[in-house]
């Protein structure tokens, strides 16, 4: 085979360049830690890790939802249990002040602390959360119960997202508990409102009126009846919340191995590569300076 | 008489003369041992015609019959072929690669973390809807997103621009080529005039000029029975014909989107549109990623922003905002996605909801501050499939676009590689058959050094026999 003068240089040339790529390539590698470096080196697998950091961003997205909506669901479910704690502190003032042992006298002091709750009641009932009115439904902007027990919120179920797939509500609208479905002859099938219910109650204990104490007594069985159902609910989406949150904690442990495996230089391979890298660099030099050398002019004289 | 010494002496003459000649183009090899394009040349020497001398049939010496080219027209044309190929892979890889880049999975700033970003700013905001730091963090979000959006577009945009600019210079290197090779046709006939031997460094030249231009473009050439070489060009365009070139030049015709590729007819001026027509080299390697790659990404992009847009206004359009918004809903929330015009350049946050994020729609209910129905809708637009027919959501229409890019960079990469190889493969070749090796020139000088010696001793031996006939008379 004829061997010219530009193949020996071309074919060097090349050796040595080809050599070079690969060292520069591997510290690159080694020196970033990457091997996925543009979308050409593994394109299904960058559409992978752009839905994996998607998934990151959006896992601590839900987490930050989830302190949130924890926290909520915490000072509802605290605001409700203070009122069934008032309903209950009502109902047994309404049991024992129908006993026929107490007098008006005292019926008239009892009916001070009713007072009293129904004002606790009208401040549970306006507890807010940041500034927001927890029980206010959609209207969380103003004071849901007025002085009159009035019920000014709306029936709106604030929903927001816990995970991927996952829209709960998170709030209870205040009708729920601040209107009670009576079932005695005192309504035309309407719902009461609850301050009614123990307005009305204290106005029985100021008037001495046991018959009214006695119906006022059934209608907080009622009413702490659906406080219960509330808590109840309440309970069941604080779990759900719960279970949400553990999700999360699977799904990014899950991701960000899945994104490792696909975005990063494997230490000990990067690194062999580069002893390999260097050695194929030093050969080739090596051998070009032999292949390089002397024709057979220089041996003419 | 034929023989005697006189013949002797003009034997050796002439034999003196070929290796003289010998050793002028083994020198001439050697200074352009690195020419590119060169071809090794020999000097062929032959017997001269015998002659009769009686019964006997005398040699007469030799001559240097011609001076050939170390050629071969099957390699030539096979390397013309692998540079076209090379010449496109490598054009079309740089070009990819630079567009690609645009996505690069290292970037921060790619509009698919702006869309994650948005999206989390949405469900911070359907949090606390009442909140105005959520609009006022929802607005820069958005505003990011959309400015990222402008960005990529006006990026792959220039991209198209700065191919454009750099097909004007090789337009004009084509032209000058085709110039040279009819220039050099011209020379080969002047030279050729009442005589058959062939100009060897000026074929050698011409070869490499259209070596050039199979680098740029596609080529096809015949040599007429003159030994002219015809030009053809994409799409079998007549380009070189004796000693007439066309001109290729750049028509920026806004009208007509990117501009196109005109080559000029001899006769015609106007020429033709042979844009489409450019199958291989460099120029069809530069066309593919600004009309096809790039054009796609670019019409892609427009097609998120329009689609996504749309789609994201419809649902905003029926909510109701805060404080003076709260009870007059149809507000829009992205400008520019009318389809009017390229939709990635223009969208943006409208003007309305810059001025004050009261205007950003949250609830499905005037007078409603913690509604925030609506904003749960926008957040479900994000996963909702509204391309590709309806099968894709947002994010997944820009992976699939960007996976196909980086598809398209990948196999680029690698015919790239071959392309090298092959190319490399037939230079070697080539080479092989055409290239200079100094060590058969050093053979070739000691070779023809003895000879012109050997030579010299026949005419001394002739001019000393010459002596002893002149001295016979004394």
């Amino acid at each position: 085979m004829r061997v010219s003068e530009r193949m020996k240089f071309d074919a060097t040339e090349s050796r040595v360049n080809q050599a070079r790529a690969f060292a520069l390539d591997t510290q690159d590698q080694a020196a970033s830690g990457r091997k996925l470096r543009s979308v050409s080196d593994d394109p299904s697998g960058t559409v992978r890790v752009f839905r994996n950091r998607a998934k990151i961003e959006n896992i601590n997205q839900f987490r930050r939802t989830n302190d949130y909506v924890e926290g909520f669901l915490g000072k509802t479910e605290d605001a409700l249990r203070s009122i069934t704690d008032t309903i209950i502190r009502a109902k047994e003032l309404a049991v024992q002040q129908s006993n026929g042992v107490w007098d008006a006298g005292s019926r008239k002091t009892v009916s001070h602390e009713v007072q009293q709750l129904s004002e606790q009641i009208v401040q549970l009932g306006n507890s807010t959360y940041g500034d927001r009115f927890i029980f206010g439904g959609f209207k969380t902007a103003h004071p849901p119960v007025s002085g009159d027990g009035h019920y000014g919120g709306d029936d709106g179920l604030i929903y927001v997202q816990l995970d991927e797939d996952t829209f709960r509500p998170i709030n209870i609208p205040g009708r729920r508990i601040f209107e009670i479905a009576v079932k005695d002859s005192g309504t035309n099938g309407e719902n009461v409102p609850l301050l009614r219910i123990v307005q009305d109650f204290r106005s029985a204990l100021e008037n001495n009126d046991v018959d009214e104490i006695f119906r006022s007594s059934s209608r907080l069985d009622g009413a702490l009846t659906q406080l219960a159902e509330m808590t109840a609910s309440l309970g069941a989406r604080r779990a759900s919340v719960r279970d949400a949150a553990e999700r999360l904690d699977n799904l990014e442990e899950f991701v960000l191995s899945d994104n490792v495996k696909i975005e990063s230089a494997d230490p000990v391979s990067t690194a062999l590569d580069m002893k390999r890298a260097e050695t194929a660099l030093s050969y080739t030099l090596n051998a070009s300076s032999k292949v390089l050398g002397p024709s057979l002019m220089e041996f003419l004289k | 008489m034929p023989t005697g010494l006189q013949h002797i002496l003009n034997m050796g003459g002439q034999s003196l003369g070929n290796s003289r000649m010998g050793i002028e183009v083994t020198g001439h090899n050697i200074a352009n041992a690195q020419t590119p394009g060169y071809s090794r040349q020999r000097a062929d020497i032959e017997a001269n015609d015998p002659t009769q001398y009686g019964s006997l049939i005398l040699g007469q010496g030799a001559k240097v019959s011609r001076i050939a080219r170390a050629h071969n027209e099957y390699l030539e044309q096979a390397l013309r072929r692998e540079t076209q190929n090379h010449g496109r892979a490598e054009s079309f890889d740089h070009n990819i690669s630079r567009l690609e880049g645009y996505f690069n999975p290292d970037l921060n700033s790619t509009i698919r973390m702006r869309l994650d970003t948005f999206g989390s700013a949405l469900r911070d905001f359907a949090n606390m809807p009442e909140e105005p730091a959520m609009r006022i963090h929802l607005l820069e979000t958005a505003n990011t997103l959309t400015t990222t959006v402008n960005v990529t577009h006006s990026n792959v945009a220039q991209l198209q621009n700065d191919i454009s600019e750099e097909l004007a210079v090789d337009c004009d290197i084509v032209s000058q080529k085709l110039k040279e090779v009819a220039n050099l046709n011209r020379e080969v006939l002047a030279l050729q005039m009442g005589d058959s031997t062939r100009p060897n460094d000026l074929e050698d030249r011409r070869d490499m000029a259209l070596k050039e231009l199979s680098q740029l473009m596609d080529v096809q050439m015949y040599k007429d029975d003159r030994g002219l070489y015809t030009v053809r060009g994409p799409g079998g365009h007549l380009l070189v014909e004796g000693i007439f070139s066309a001109e290729v030049r750049l028509d920026y015709d806004v009208a007509k989107g990117q501009p196109r590729i005109i080559a000029s007819d001899f006769a015609n001026t106007k020429g033709a549109d042979i844009t489409a027509k450019f199958t291989t080299g460099k120029i069809s390697g530069m066309l593919d990623v600004r009309d096809k790659h790039a054009q796609k990404i670019r019409d892609n992009l427009n097609e998120f922003a329009q689609t996504f847009g749309q789609a994201f206004n419809q649902i905003h359009e029926k909510g109701f905002g805060r404080g003076g918004f709260s009870d007059v809903n149809g507000r829009e929330f992205f400008e520019g996605v009318d389809g009017q015009y390229e939709a990635a350049q223009q969208i943006s946050v409208s003007r309305l909801i810059q001025q004050d994020t009261d205007a950003i729609a949250a609830g499905m209910s005037p007078l409603t501050p913690g509604d925030n129905v609506i904003v749960n809708e926008l957040i479900k637009t994000l996963n909702k499939p509204m391309f590709d027919k309806g099968t894709n959501s947002a994010v997944g229409f820009y992976d699939n676009f960007v996976a196909t890019l980086g598809s398209a960079a990948m196999s680029a990469k690698n015919e790239l590689k071959a392309s090298q190889v092959v190319k490399a493969n037939v230079e070697t070749q080539k080479e092989r058959v055409s290239g200079v090796s100094l060590d058969e020139e050093a053979a070739n000088m000691l070779k023809y050094q003895h000879l012109f010696t050997a030579s010299s001793k026949i005419i001394t031996t002739a001019d000393e026999m010459f002596k002893t006939v002149l001295d016979l008379k004394r």
